[in-house]
């Protein structure tokens, strides 16, 4: 009888670690033993291994055409995330996937995207992002949106400064709480979409980032008009396996690890317990 | 389908035999009443009047905590896999069991990723069903399709005749069992065969039938049910996870590693219980389901809703009634389908 290949991962050394805020940071691992480094989708996840603790998911927050090595960007939460925080570049961790479906890259092509996150939700979002800047000329107009709690617990400082002067895309960015050298808005990044300007017809929106924030982020979006399909999210779930198999993420009858996790609101208005 | 007879007497021998190729495994009396599937040991009695077992055969297909994998070292691993396992004859599990580890092995291959420790146990099994010729107090597999006889899902179904068994082959498995041990096996005659027509049909009689659970089906899956009915429901449910863990359907489990010596890890997996606050509690302290209500609600809608017979082809209980023997808040399936029934009226 075979052993079990589908939860063991394989083993993955950190190449660097960069530091994005005080709680988190940006894992760039090497991708020797992985046969898929350029063959996910924006949007999949990894199941990420800290020997001694566990797995937990994690977006893989770098598109596939930039992909020299695997990036994923975390915050420390939990027990997996606070034990990785103490790993240095050459320590290894296991890696299994890539999971779960994908942001819908190619029904958005021709159309004008809006990216709006909160925190740790522009990780996901940037994959796509970078994604799009390298399929340019299929993309309409490109606008992201970010809010952060201070300017400190932005992530990707030097990435969002060169889009702040890019050509490509219009970058708008806002802080709940700002320091003596922010110069940007303050408040909620709700706030930065009332009375925006777009048309409906071939905008695209794709938002992720807390739970209260992704309410009031639709509410302002349908506001624009946007039918609900062209409004997209990755949802976050408590998964154990990532295959559909240990239950946790199980919502109605999707199990978001395999349905998902990238969900339209159309969608979502059919799932339980999501608002 | 081809029929043959096994002497009562002659079981042990069978068993006997079985374990070169396979790890042999039996019902076990343990105290007055209670049975248990154990280790089959050689020259131990083998019991033909019984319900049920306490828990599930299901326990050896997936154990209620397994190690998937070991580890040496953590920041530079060392992964050690598994040694290949023997695989399992079952002696004597019951019709519900039995289409249960059907149920298990379409779960555990489904939606494009195939756990093989589970299904390739079931698939390894020899699976000898002994059909029911009483029903228990708390059965109630005649309105969930889970026996009291099978016409599939087994590799031998054994029906008591008194002094012999009444074998039915229902594999190549089963077969070869069969095949390889010519000297213990007769051929059925006529009168064997029809014996276990009339037990099956009087089996079949004499199950109460409660109209309630299909109906009680139905309206889960129409979803038009009050949140105060859940309310209810949530404040006799004690959330303790017994029916989740004694269901031969229930699947779910959880991860995690535990220290096994001085820098070894084993990667362990455990039954977990959709019931428990913490089930979907997120690294964050957010928790989606953090009502018992919500939890009970969900726990019934999996087991079920017609939306998972569209892609597992069956509902998720098999009318064992272990849930029934177990809650404390009398909130057993068919308990609970009976308030659906009144709830819905």
């Amino acid at each position: 009888m075979s052993a079990n290949s589908l939860y063991v991962p394989q083993l993955c050394p950190i190449e660097r670690i960069r530091q994005e805020t005080p709680d988190t940071r940006t894992y760039f691992l090497s991708a020797c033993e992985i046969d898929w480094s350029r063959d996910y989708r924006p949007g999949q996840f990894v199941e990420l291994s800290v020997f001694g603790v566990g797995e937990a998911p994690f977006c893989l927050s770098q598109s596939p055409t930039r992909a020299d090595s695997l990036e994923v960007t975390i915050r420390k939460t939990g027990s997996v995330t606070n034990r990785l925080h103490d790993y240095q570049p050459g320590d290894v961790v296991g890696l299994r996937g890539p999971f779960g479906n994908c942001f819908p890259f190619e029904r958005a092509q021709g159309k004008n995207l809006l990216f709006v996150g909160g925190g740790i939700g522009l990780p996901p979002l940037r994959a796509l992002i970078n994604y799009v800047l390298d399929h340019r000329e299929d993309y309409g107009d490109v606008h992201v949106f970010y809010g952060a709690r201070t300017p400190s617990d932005r992530v990707y400082k030097n990435e969002l400064q060169t889009w702040s002067r890019s050509d490509q895309l219009k970058l708008t960015e806002t802080v709940d709480q700002a320091d003596p050298g922010w110069t940007g808005h303050v408040g909620v990044v709700t706030k930065l979409l009332r009375g925006l300007e777009v048309d409906p017809e071939r905008t695209m929106a794709f938002t992720c980032g807390p739970p209260i924030m992704l309410k009031f982020v639709v509410a302002e979006l349908l506001a624009l008009k946007l039918a609900q399909r062209n409004i997209v999210t990755t949802l976050e779930r408590y998964m154990k396996c990532g295959v559909g198999k240990c239950g946790h993420c199980c919502v109605g009858h999707h199990y978001i690890c395999v349905d998902g996790p990238v969900y339209n609101f159309e969608q979502i208005s059919f799932l339980p317990e999501i608002p | 389908m081809d029929r043959l007879t096994l002497r009562k007497s002659d079981v042990q021998p069978f068993l006997d035999s079985l374990s070169g190729d396979y790890r042999v495994c039996a019902p076990r009396q343990i105290g007055s009443s209670d049975f248990v599937f154990d280790d089959y040991q050689s020259g131990q009695e083998i019991p033909f009047d019984f319900v049920n077992t306490l828990i599930p055969p299901k326990n050896l297909f997936l154990q209620a905590r397994e190690t998937l994998f070991s580890i040496q070292g953590t920041t530079q691993p060392r992964i050690l896999e598994r040694a290949p396992e023997k695989p399992m004859a079952l002696f004597g599990l019951r019709s519900c069991d039995a289409s249960a580890l059907v149920f298990l092995e379409r779960f555990f291959g489904e939606r494009g990723f195939e756990d093989e420790t589970v299904t390739t146990r079931i698939r390894h099994s020899l699976r000898m069903v002994l059909a029911c010729h009483t029903p228990g107090p708390s059965c109630f597999c005649v309105c969930c399709d889970g026996g009291p006889s099978l016409i599939s899902g087994f590799d031998l179904q054994l029906t008591d005749l008194g002094e012999k068994l009444l074998v039915e082959v229902g594999s190549e498995r089963g077969r070869a069992a069969v095949d390889q041990r010519p000297a213990l096996f007769a051929p059925a005659s006529e009168a064997d065969h029809a014996e276990k027509l009339r037990q099956v049909s009087a089996v079949d009689q004499s199950f109460e039938r409660r109209s309630y659970i299909s109906e009680g089906m139905k309206r889960i899956s129409l979803a038009r049910i009050p949140d105060s009915f859940w309310d209810n429901c949530a404040a006799d449910c004690q959330g303790c996870g017994g029916c989740c863990f004694v269901c031969p359907t229930c699947s779910c489990f959880s991860v995690s590693d535990q220290p096994d010596g001085q820098d070894y890890w084993r990667r362990d997996r455990w039954r977990d219980a959709c019931l428990y606050e913490g089930f979907t509690r997120e690294a964050s302290g957010h928790n989606p389901r953090s009502r018992r209500a919500e939890r009970v609600k969900r726990r019934f809608f999996h087991k079920l809703s017609y939306q998972y017979v569209e892609t597992m082809g069956r509902h998720g209980c098999v009318g064992c009634g272990r849930c029934v023997t177990t809650c404390m808040g009398k909130l057993g399936i068919p308990d609970f389908l009976a308030r659906v029934h009144d709830e819905c009226k």
